[in-house]
């Protein structure tokens, strides 16, 4: 029931429901005012940026559960998150700085989410780097969990406090139509979509990720699988 | 066709190619754990 559900049910919802919201995205709501088609980008940037939070998410939770249980699997599932995490977070920095540069004339300004993001993107990347540095499993697992755990606890402060006490050009009343503040309700309709299609792209993909990781370590080191 | 359209279609066939790749890597992944579970069964027995 499980492997049906992850290796068919799980594919076919995620391709059906992606495909209707990248149409909505363009067909159904008018441009964002002031940024012509490509602000558009927001109905992807927003939902990278929710993808890339809630994987970080989820590797904090499995390196919690390998700190306190030691299991392998867990450690598995955190990597995998932690590395999606990371190319959710690179989309939504990439796709970010067309939007600056469309709604700003520059691709990059130091703005307060942007620096953070970047601060991200250094802090798990240090997560791999530390990966790299540690051949025994088990020791590399309890490091790599810890700091993990500790660089999660930067992220709510990164993404939720830092763009709100700072001054920020980051738009986050001004996405609708009219530029009247709020957003629209057909615009909110598409982001929903879009988010929920980005979010069983990643369970998908996370899916996938954490059984390549199992396999990996099955046929370099033996075991059970 | 408008512009719009064209951009619509451009980005759905790229999700497209996404999706039977990410479909590919699954289905791959899977024959190989099977093949792995089957050597490892084969080497208990």
């Amino acid at each position: 029931m499980r492997d049906k559900l992850l290796h068919t049910v799980l594919p076919v919802v995620t391709g059906i429901w992606l495909a209707g919201a990248i149409v909505a995205a363009f067909m159904a709501v008018p441009p964002i005012s002031g940024l012509g088609e490509l602000g558009r980008i927001a109905w992807f940037h927003i939902p990278s940026a929710w993808v890339s939070v809630l994987a970080f998410a989820v590797a904090t939770v499995n390196s919690i559960i390998y700190l306190a249980r030691r299991g392998i699997e867990a450690d598995d599932r955190a990597v995998a998150a932690a590395g999606l995490g990371l190319l959710f977070a690179l989309i939504a920095t990439i796709s970010g700085a067309f939007w600056a540069r469309r709604a700003w004339g520059v691709f990059w300004n130091w703005d307060p989410r942007e620096a953070s993001i970047v601060i991200l993107l250094l802090l798990y990347g240090a997560y791999f780097a530390l990966r790299a540095a540690i051949d025994d499993e088990r020791r590399r697992g309890v490091l790599a969990a810890a700091y993990n755990i500790a660089a999660f606890i930067t992220v709510p402060y990164l993404v939720f406090v830092v763009p709100r006490v700072m001054e920020s050009l980051h738009p986050d009343p001004v996405v609708n139509a009219d530029g009247s503040g709020g957003m629209a309700g057909d615009m909110m309709g598409v982001l929903i979509l879009t988010t929920i299609g980005f979010t069983l792209l990643f369970l998908w993909i996370f899916s996938i990720a954490v059984r390549y990781i199992r396999l990996r370590r099955e046929v370099l080191h033996g075991g059970a699988l | 066709m408008s512009d719009l359209l064209w951009a619509t279609l451009t980005i759905v066939l790229i999700w497209g190619g996404i999706f039977a790749y990410l479909l590919g890597l699954d289905r791959r992944l899977r024959r190989l754990e099977r093949a792995v579970t089957g050597t490892a069964e084969e080497a208990d027995a």
